[in-house]
């Protein structure tokens, strides 16, 4: 009874074998080569070697192309089923945690082949590069920071995923696995003695770090920033802050600009005499609103460079002069002091000139530039209380225009004041 | 018949309710006048400041020259112009007058307060009497109230200060913790507080005997697309003045927007950086005209 059952499922089976490869004979959408992955590198030949690499995507591996590539048609570049910014997260989900605190750009924007060659790499993870070259490829300012820097941080040597997450983070800004202090309090012993001396007995484990320090890598000793506040170079606290031991160790002694008009008086007193202030100077946080009072990466001790330091409050005025073709050589360096005071001027605009014409006087040669009358003697045609001067012509900051002129032509400009030529 | 008349009435109504409706959203400015000479035909210099009082009078800010001139705006017609010139308000940024009259004036050089008389003769820098500490006091802007008390945006240390009209202490308001920068404070009949917040484009508001500001509408960006530096409130109205947009940004009491008036240019009805507005009895707007050296006069259309 056992045998005959035994024969007939095996009858069954080798029936439906039979069947199914007659079907499959008979499929005219059937594959000439069954093995998919051999299908695809009939033509894709080069492929061959870049399988060879050390790291290969599974779905490389496993001949599964079809997994990311319509064999036959596709709305999106290289015959992928969906849009690169979409693809691997079909199978990856999304790299970034939910409740990031910040994301890595590229990762957010779903472009994860800037780091990762989706098919094969002699690099763990499918990594396009090794290690910190990878970084650095993009981050090329700071990569330079890095290998220039005199005095090295250890964790920065390891790899930069020593403290950052590559794809975002949960816990903190800039990428990293925890927030500082948190982050640096796990090597560095803030309960250790020698610490504790070296910080003035300020209790500074619940601290910024970064505030003084460049995890980065620095030129200075205990790799404070490169532009340091003498005294914090001088390890005087206590000569803007109440002492270790109160109860309010951080709090300043004065506010506002009252606390660095200790020691920088004369600056703050001639910036006080001015008729017009540029009004952060004054106002609560007074300096540190542009100065970082501790240390910073940039000289005179500025939060940022240049003009992306204005940004913060002048974001408006810095995007109508990005909309601008033709901009004015200091603009375009991002270099608004070379015209502006910025701390405070007689002048409006915070132009601490006597006039405009003399402001521009001290990079230009007017006498080399033009007859037209300007000054106090050329008196605007529209309006008597105005005078000719270089912007009755030019805009400071740029236009789309040549020279920065106000007209796309002569004739426009001309008649704007002589009017009785216009036609 | 009947029907018919009844239908009518309704349909009017609806349509006069709606057109009132409207014109209540709607603030509209019409040129009036310009103003560039004093009484002695000596030019205006970037004006800053202007206040203005009753009958017509108005008292403008002639920062560049270093003086202040008084005028009266009646009939359709400009006239005065006499100088007040002195030695204490070297450079007069910010004028407001009280209900008798007097002026007060911030010197943006010397960053105080100072009270005149009603004929400009010069009594006394506010003196902020029991003020909390700390001492130094850094006024960017000031308002009165109907009652003449006082209203001085104090930077330095981030409040509203509430004195009396003899300049007594009253009360602080702090800004709040997330304000970016609080650049000027406006008062309105029922004792409301303004403080516009420059930086984040926002409005705060302090009901009257508030002890705190509070948000008032959302993000304004969409329409202060330029630094907001001046505001007025006039008749459940604020208005903002945007020196670099070079227009007028009318707010409703909530915070909403109702309208952008003017336009950058040097003709007459158009503006070059305003700064102080003030708005009379009468719907009169008077702007210090800054950057075209001259101040203009506007018929306010609600």
């Amino acid at each position: 009874m056992g045998s005959r059952l035994t024969i007939a499922c095996v009858s069954v089976i080798v029936l439906l074998g039979l069947h199914a490869a007659a079907r499959s004979q008979q499929n005219p959408y059937r594959l000439k080569e069954p093995d998919q992955k051999k299908a695809c590198l009939a033509c894709h030949a080069d492929f061959e070697q870049k399988l060879k690499q050390r790291f290969v995507h599974s779905a490389v591996r496993t001949g599964e192309c079809s997994g990311c590539h319509d064999p036959h048609v596709s709305n999106h570049g290289k015959l992928l089923a969906e849009d690169t910014s979409q693809i691997c997260a079909g199978c990856h989900g999304s790299m970034v945690p939910a409740n990031a605190k910040s994301a890595h750009k590229v990762v957010a924007d779903g472009a994860c082949q800037k780091c990762h060659d989706p098919h094969a790499s002699e690099n763990a993870a499918n990594l396009r590069t090794k290690g910190d070259d990878l970084c650095v490829g993009c981050h090329k300012e700071l990569g330079e920071a890095v290998s220039k820097a005199r005095f090295k941080h250890s964790p920065v040597e390891r790899g930069c995923v020593s403290c950052h997450d590559p794809h975002g983070s949960d816990q903190s800004a800039h990428l990293l696995k925890k927030g500082v202090p948190a982050l640096c309090v796990n090597c560095h012993k803030a309960d250790s003695p020698a610490f504790v001396a070296r910080h003035m007995n300020y209790p500074v484990a619940k601290a910024s770090c970064t505030s003084c320090h460049d995890p980065h890598g620095s030129n200075q000793p205990a790799l404070l920033l490169n532009s340091v506040h003498a005294p914090v170079a001088n390890r005087t606290c206590s000569a803007c802050h109440e002492a270790p031991g109160s109860p309010t160790p951080f709090a300043t002694k004065r506010s506002g600009y009252e606390l660095c008009r200790g020691c920088h008086a004369d600056m703050v007193n001639a910036t006080m005499a001015k008729a017009r202030l540029h009004w952060p100077v004054a106002d609560k946080r007074g300096c540190v609103n542009c100065h970082n009072p501790h240390a910073a990466k940039h000289d005179k001790l500025l939060e940022k460079n240049g003009a992306e330091l204005c940004r913060g409050c002048h974001a408006d005025t810095l995007k109508r002069i990005a909309a601008t073709s033709v901009k004015h050589a200091p603009v375009e360096s991002g270099t608004c002091v070379a015209c502006h005071s910025p701390h405070g001027a007689d002048g409006v605009y915070l132009i601490d000139q006597p006039s405009m014409i003399q402001l521009c006087a001290t990079c230009h040669d007017y006498a080399q530039h033009s007859s037209h009358p300007v000054g106090d003697d050329a008196v605007d045609p529209r309006n008597k209380n105005l005078r000719v001067d270089c912007l009755s012509c030019h805009k400071a900051h740029g236009t789309e225009f040549k020279w920065m002129l106000l007209n796309a032509t002569n004739v426009e400009l001309c008649t704007r004041c002589h009017k009785k030529f216009v036609r | 018949m009947k029907t018919v008349s009844v239908a009518c009435l309704v349909a009017a109504t609806l349509v006069l309710g709606h057109l009132r409706l409207t014109a209540a959203e709607t603030v509209r400015f019409r040129y009036l006048a310009s103003v560039y000479v004093d009484d002695k035909e000596a030019g205006l210099n970037r004006p800053e400041g202007i206040a203005c009082g009753g009958g017509g009078q108005f008292v403008v800010g002639d920062t560049g020259n270093g003086r202040l001139l008084r005028f009266t705006y009646r009939d359709k017609t400009v006239s005065g112009g006499s100088e007040i010139r002195i030695p204490q308000v070297p450079a007069p940024s910010r004028v407001q007058l009280n209900s008798k009259g007097e002026i007060y004036v911030l010197d943006g050089k010397q960053r105080r307060i100072a009270h005149l008389g009603p004929d400009g003769g010069f009594k006394a820098v506010l003196a902020f009497d029991g003020v909390p500490p700390p001492a130094t006091i850094v006024p960017k802007s000031f308002t009165i109230d109907p009652a003449d008390n006082i209203y001085v945006l104090d930077v330095f240390s981030a409040r509203v200060l509430a004195l009396n009209a003899q300049g007594k202490f009253q009360r602080a308001l702090a800004f709040p913790g997330d304000a970016g920068f609080g650049s000027d404070v406006a008062v309105d009949p029922a004792g409301t507080i303004f403080l516009l917040d420059s930086i984040k484009r926002r409005m705060f508001s302090a009901e009257k005997d508030a002890d705190a500001f509070v948000p008032l509408g959302g993000d304004l960006s969409a329409w202060l697309v330029t630094l907001p530096s001046y505001m007025t409130a006039s008749k459940g109205v604020v208005f903002v003045v945007e020196g670099g947009g070079s227009g007028i940004v009318a707010l409703g009491r909530d915070g909403s927007f109702l309208s952008r008036q003017l336009t950058m240019g040097g003709e007459e009805g158009s503006l070059n950086h305003p700064s102080q507005m003030c708005i009379n009895d009468k719907d009169e707007v008077f702007i210090a005209d800054r950057d075209n050296s001259r101040i203009q006069v506007f018929q306010l259309i609600r």
